[in-house]
Formats: C-alpha cells, sequence, structure tokens
C-alpha cells in the first residue's frame, strides 16, 4: 500500500486535532448547562428558624426552588467540621451546586471543590478567593453608611450607636459604615459601640438600654434572633418618655417589626435571594465562575429599605434627599466605605 | 437625682431584673442540691420553659397560662429527670447532659413546628398585643428614693421571686420540712430510718426545682424580651449551677451570687457605653481597651469569686449518691 506523504499526513493530524478540539468544546459546553431541574443543597451552622441569618437563607433559598423549580434539601445545624463530609456526600449523589451559608463554611467547600467532580460551591457571607468556589461578599458597609447619614440627621442629643451580635468582619464594616455616614452629617457626633450575642434578646435589651440610660437616641443593630430584645428596649424607652428614640432593622427588612414599628424608620437588607438566584441561574447555564461576588448597593442585593408609614412624618424630605446623595456618590465611588 | 446617682439607680435596677430568673432557677436548684440530687441540665430545663411561655401565651393570648404552662414544661423535664436519675439510679451529671441536651434540641424543633403552623395558619409568630407581660411599678413604694425604682419598678415574677426567696429561707432554716430536705442529701439513711422515703423525697425537690427553672425560663421569653430565641437563656443554666457552689449551699450566699453577677453584667455593658458617650475623660480613655475586657468582666468575677468562697464549703455528703447505696 502507498503510503501518504509527509507533508498529507500532517495536514490530516492537524484536521483530526482541530475537529477533536471542536467537539470537545462544544460536548463540554453541553456537560456544563443543566438540563432538568437544577439540585441545590444549602447548608447552615445554625437553626433555620432562628429569626435571623440562617432563617432568611432558607427563605431564599425557598424563593430560588420556586422560581426555577429546583430539588433543594436543606441541612441546619451542620458545624464546619462536618461540612466536608456533608458536602462531599451531596457531591456524590449528584447535587449541581452547594451553597454553605456562612464564612465558616469556606475551608470545607475548598476542600471537597479541590476533590473535584461537577458539582459547584458557593459560600455567602465571605470575602476570600478559594479555587473552585464561587463566595459571595455580601457589603453592608454601603447601606450602613446610609443609615449612618439617617441616624445623624435624626439624633437629637448627639449620640448613637451600634449594637453588633459578634465582632466579625462583616459586622465590623457595619459599624465602620455607619460611623462614616454619621460623621459625614456631623463630625462631632458621639457613636458607641457594643457586641452582645446573636441569640440573646435579653443581653442585647440591656444593651440597648444602658445605651437609651446614656442618652443614646438612634441605634442600628445587628444582632439577628436578638433584635427582639432591641426593639422590646426602644419600645420600653418610647413608651416611658425617654423618647424619641428610633432603632434600625438589618441583614432583613425589619421596618415591619410588631414591637416597634413607628420608631424603625430604615433598614440595612441583604436581599439573599436574589443573589442565591442569580449563581443558581449561573450553574443552570453553566456560566459558573469560582472567584468572589461582590454582592453590595451596585447590584442591588445590599440596600436599605425606608419604613414607609415614616416617610414624610420621622423621615423627612431632606432626609431622602440625603440618603439619595449618599447613594449616588457610592455607586458612582466618590464615596469609598470600606466593606 | 444627680448623674451619678442615676446610674447607680440603673445600674442596681438591671441588676435585679437580670439576677432574677437566676435567682429563681437558683432557689430550684439549690432545693435539688440539697437533697442530694445535681442537675446540670437546668439549661434545657429553662430553655423549655422559653418556649412553653412563648407559646402557649402566643395561641391562648394570657402570659398567666402561659407561666402555668412553663412550669408545667419544667415539672415534665422533672419527671424524667427523676426517673432516670433519682429512681433508675443513672449518673446524675450524665442524666443532666442529656436533659440539657433534651431541653435545646426539643425547644428548638417545637419553635420550627410552631413557626411553621402559625405561617401555615396566616398568624404572626409575635406575641399578641397586652398578652406578655410589663414591668408593674407597685404605687408608692416606687417612688422611694432609690430603693423605689430598683425594687418595686419589676416585673410581677420579681415580686413573687423575692416572696419565694423569703418563705424558702424560712422553710430550711425553721421547718421541719427543711430539716429532711437538708438530711436527704446529708443523710439519707437516717431519713430513712426516721420513715422518710428517699426517692419520693428527692423526686418532690426536684419537682419544685423543674416549675422554678420553667418559671425563670417564662422570665427571659414572656417578660423581660417578649421572643423566643434558640439558646436564649446564653449559659445562665451553668452560671446558676456556679452560683449555688459560690452561695455554699445557702439562700442568702446565692441571691448574693446573683445580684453580684447581674450587677457587673450590667456596669459592664454601661461601660462598653459611656466611654464614648460620655463626657468623662477617664471614661473616655476606656475607648483604647476591647470589647471583649468588658464581656469577660462577669465571668471573671464570677471564677474568681468562686474560687475564694468555695474553700471549706462541702456540698450535700450524698449529693451525686443514688439511694439505695450499693454497696461494694
Amino acid at each position: 500500500m502507498k503510503s501518504l506523504p509527509h507533508r498529507h499526513v500532517h495536514v490530516f493530524v492537524a484536521i483530526m486535532a482541530f475537529c477533536l478540539l471542536i467537539f470537545s468544546g462544544a460536548a463540554g459546553l453541553k456537560a456544563a448547562a443543566i438540563k432538568g431541574p437544577l439540585r441545590i443543597a444549602f447548608i447552615c451552622s445554625g437553626s433555620v428558624t432562628d429569626g435571623g441569618w440562617n432563617q432568611e437563607g432558607k427563605d431564599a433559598i425557598l424563593v430560588v426552588k420556586k422560581k426555577l423549580h429546583a430539588h433543594v434539601s436543606i441541612l441546619e445545624h451542620i458545624s464546619p467540621v462536618r461540612a466536608v463530609d456533608v458536602m462531599r456526600s451531596y457531591a456524590m449523589r449528584g447535587y449541581n451546586l452547594i451553597i454553605g451559608h456562612g464564612y465558616e463554611f469556606l475551608i470545607p467547600a475548598t476542600q471537597v471543590a479541590a476533590m473535584g467532580g461537577k458539582t459547584k460551591f458557593a459560600v455567602s457571607g465571605a470575602d476570600t478567593t478559594k479555587p473552585g468556589v464561587l463566595t459571595l461578599n455580601f457589603d453592608l458597609a454601603q447601606p450602613s453608611y446610609q443609615l449612618g447619614i439617617l441616624a445623624a440627621m435624626l439624633s437629637k442629643t448627639g449620640k448613637i450607636g451600634f449594637i453588633g451580635g459578634e465582632a466579625i468582619p462583616s459586622v465590623v464594616a457595619c459599624y465602620r459604615g455607619f460611623a462614616a455616614g454619621a460623621r459625614s452629617v456631623n463630625r462631632t457626633i458621639k457613636i458607641a459601640a457594643a457586641y452582645t450575642s446573636w441569640d440573646q434578646p435579653a443581653l442585647s435589651k440591656s444593651q440597648a438600654q444602658a445605651f437609651i440610660q446614656q442618652g443614646i437616641d438612634v441605634i442600628y443593630q445587628n444582632v439577628d434572633a436578638a433584635s427582639r430584645g432591641v426593639f422590646e428596649a426602644v419600645a420600653q424607652a418610647n413608651k416611658s418618655g425617654h423618647g424619641p428614640v428610633y432603632v434600625f432593622g438589618s441583614n432583613s427588612d425589619q421596618n415591619n417589626n410588631p414591637t416597634c414599628s413607628r420608631y424603625t424608620p430604615a433598614s440595612a437588607v441583604i436581599r439573599l435571594d436574589r443573589a442565591f438566584l442569580r449563581v443558581a441561574r449561573q450553574v443552570q447555564r453553566g456560566t459558573f465562575k469560582p472567584g468572589v461576588a461582590p454582592e453590595n448597593l451596585q447590584n442591588g442585593v445590599c440596600i436599605v429599605v425606608l419604613n414607609p408609614k415614616l416617610i414624610g412624618s420621622v423621615i423627612t424630605p431632606a432626609m431622602r434627599q440625603a440618603l439619595a446623595r449618599a447613594g449616588r456618590e457610592l455607586l458612582t465611588g466618590k464615596v469609598h466605605v470600606a466593606g | 437625682m444627680t448623674p451619678a446617682q442615676n446610674m447607680f439607680t440603673f445600674l442596681s435596677r438591671q441588676a435585679v431584673t437580670a439576677a432574677t430568673p437566676m435567682i429563681l432557677a437558683g432557689v430550684g436548684e439549690l432545693v435539688g442540691e440539697l437533697s442530694g440530687v445535681i442537675n446540670i441540665g437546668i439549661e434545657g430545663t429553662m430553655l423549655m420553659g422559653c418556649i412553653a411561655a412563648y407559646t402557649v401565651t402566643g395561641v391562648s393570648g394570657h402570659g398567666t397560662v402561659g407561666l402555668l404552662a412553663a412550669m408545667a414544661a419544667g415539672m415534665v423535664m422533672a419527671v424524667i429527670f427523676a426517673a432516670a436519675s433519682v429512681w433508675g439510679r443513672a449518673d446524675q451529671i450524665v442524666a443532666g447532659t442529656a436533659m440539657d441536651l433534651l431541653g435545646v434540641g426539643l425547644s428548638g424543633m417545637i419553635w420550627m413546628m410552631y413557626q411553621n403552623w402559625r405561617e401555615n395558619l396566616g398568624f404572626s409568630t409575635a406575641l399578641p398585643r397586652g398578652s406578655g407581660f410589663s414591668a408593674v411599678p407597685i404605687p408608692v413604694l416606687h417612688d422611694i428614693a432609690y430603693l423605689g425604682p430598683v425594687l418595686f419598678d419589676q416585673y410581677a415574677l420579681c415580686y413573687v421571686t423575692i416572696g419565694l426567696c423569703v418563705v424558702m429561707w424560712w422553710v430550711l432554716r425553721r421547718t421541719r420540712l427543711g430539716l429532711i430536705i437538708r438530711a436527704l442529701g446529708d443523710a439519707p439513711e437516717a431519713c430513712h430510718a426516721a420513715g422518710v422515703r428517699v426517692r419520693l423525697g428527692r423526686s418532690l425537690c426536684l419537682l419544685f426545682a423543674g416549675a422554678c427553672s420553667g418559671a425563670a425560663g417564662a422570665y427571659l421569653s414572656i417578660m423581660q424580651t417578649h421572643a423566643f430565641a434558640s439558646d436564649m437563656t446564653g449559659g445562665e443554666g451553668f452560671v446558676v449551677l456556679a452560683l449555688v457552689i459560690f452561695g455554699r449551699w445557702k439562700l442568702p450566699g446565692l441571691i448574693g451570687g446573683c445580684l453580684f453577677f447581674g450587677l457587673i453584667n450590667s456596669l459592664q455593658q454601661t461601660l462598653q457605653t459611656a466611654r464614648y458617650a460620655s463626657q468623662n475623660t477617664a471614661l473616655h480613655a476606656l475607648t483604647h481597651v476591647p470589647f471583649q475586657f468588658f464581656q469577660m468582666l462577669p465571668y471573671l468575677a464570677a471564677i474568681i469569686a468562686l474560687a475564694i468562697m468555695s474553700r471549706k464549703a462541702p456540698g450535700p455528703r450524698y449529693i451525686n449518691v443514688p439511694w439505695p447505696e450499693v454497696k461494694t
């Protein structure tokens, strides 16, 4: 048999290699996009009935379930130590996306992602780049900055306060944003900060009472399930004639809380459902990419929600203008608040 | 009043408010320990009291019904604990740990079911307006300078606790019943010889302790805050255990310990605030102190006091010893 000339062999191999590349690329794309219902696992370290972070996460994932007709599995009370086994188990069962709800799941997710496989990993409330993991970096510092402006304009005593559940970076960022916003209005304003607990309403209530006793008349709280204690303290203070004392909500829209909605002018809100929905869609379409996803004012995930009942009475047009101006400055980068 | 007097009154009032549930649970634990049974699961019992009070008040719209439900829940927990440790002769520490875990888990589960149920019915999970307890100032008395706001502008259960302390002090010191309770823990053989049924006596003491812990939980959820959160007791049950030892198994010591703990906690919260909000330069200098230092203060004070006070403080001789003893 007459052999092909060398030149022809090279051309043939090149064409074959090109075709192989094209087909493998197409096949790859085909494999990345998901057909059929998306399978999502949601893991959190606390209780999904905590009235705060975990509960909001659960509510958000249920929105994703409804909108994408996804199959969702929720697992609560998972410690970071157990998380590796749990995540690996979900990955082996063919789940498309695993969401670890909290910074504590970053390392476990990274470890399981490194094992390979088709499952995608997202961790909410983290700000670090890790291979194979998408971290959702919620920046509440920007809406907190706006709340600081509102607080400074609302305060009659020139004293405002912040109560956090724990001094973790995301909560400290809220305080920094709040303080920066308040000082942009009143440079001499006094701003107290205290950290109590996520789940002890009695402790957060007594801390809020200590604030009020010292003359603080606007409180920004980020204490999750313990927030009811702060609301209780504010309601009592207003009832006993200390007032007006105002309180801001955080993470979810707490303006309509049953205890003191008349004294809750605004909340700094994380729209977790938006963020989760976007990530789920990326997985579904095969466009998911690991890295850090900034979730902030710019993409509408972290925003200030005003209490519509108090607009015009407590929240004056001047305050609304100041908030809108601050929002524009934050969006255009004229003002930068370190998250 | 001067600002300093104002501050002192505020701190004292906060201390009494914070100490009330600890005193209430502590009185029950003291009686239980004097009878020879240590229940380290009071944290779990308090949590069951919290959730029982909150859910029953939420459904019935009456705080008093919620309070009774909390006491009943505490007594149910006590029955389980007594069955295991008194009648089943299980190790009290192990059984108490199990009770703690049971209370934490069960209260969280009930809370989840309650939320789902209310939401499915279209009702709020918040307490109906006016159903939770508010502070009840006692006319005339609450106008007394300093003492008035501190002692006579509290929740109803605080007054009940004061009354209970007086009664229990009298019972434990002056009555035959008190003598029997102490003898159950110090000389169960003597009780047995005198015809007292030791296991029944210990079980009744535990029932009383359960009711007290349940009521303490109700204080947290339907009086002090009108809220429930998983693990909302935040370790108070364990602090109570330490304070019973701190008080050398005596009621005045226990009350003093609880008030001291409440005062230090109130002081640290005020200091955390005052360093920013006050004009006082000395206080302002404290802004450089990490907040964790202030948070540590009550526990540090408790440990130091415990180390000093618990020396030469023998507890009941037969604590954690099941009856009848098995001689080997």
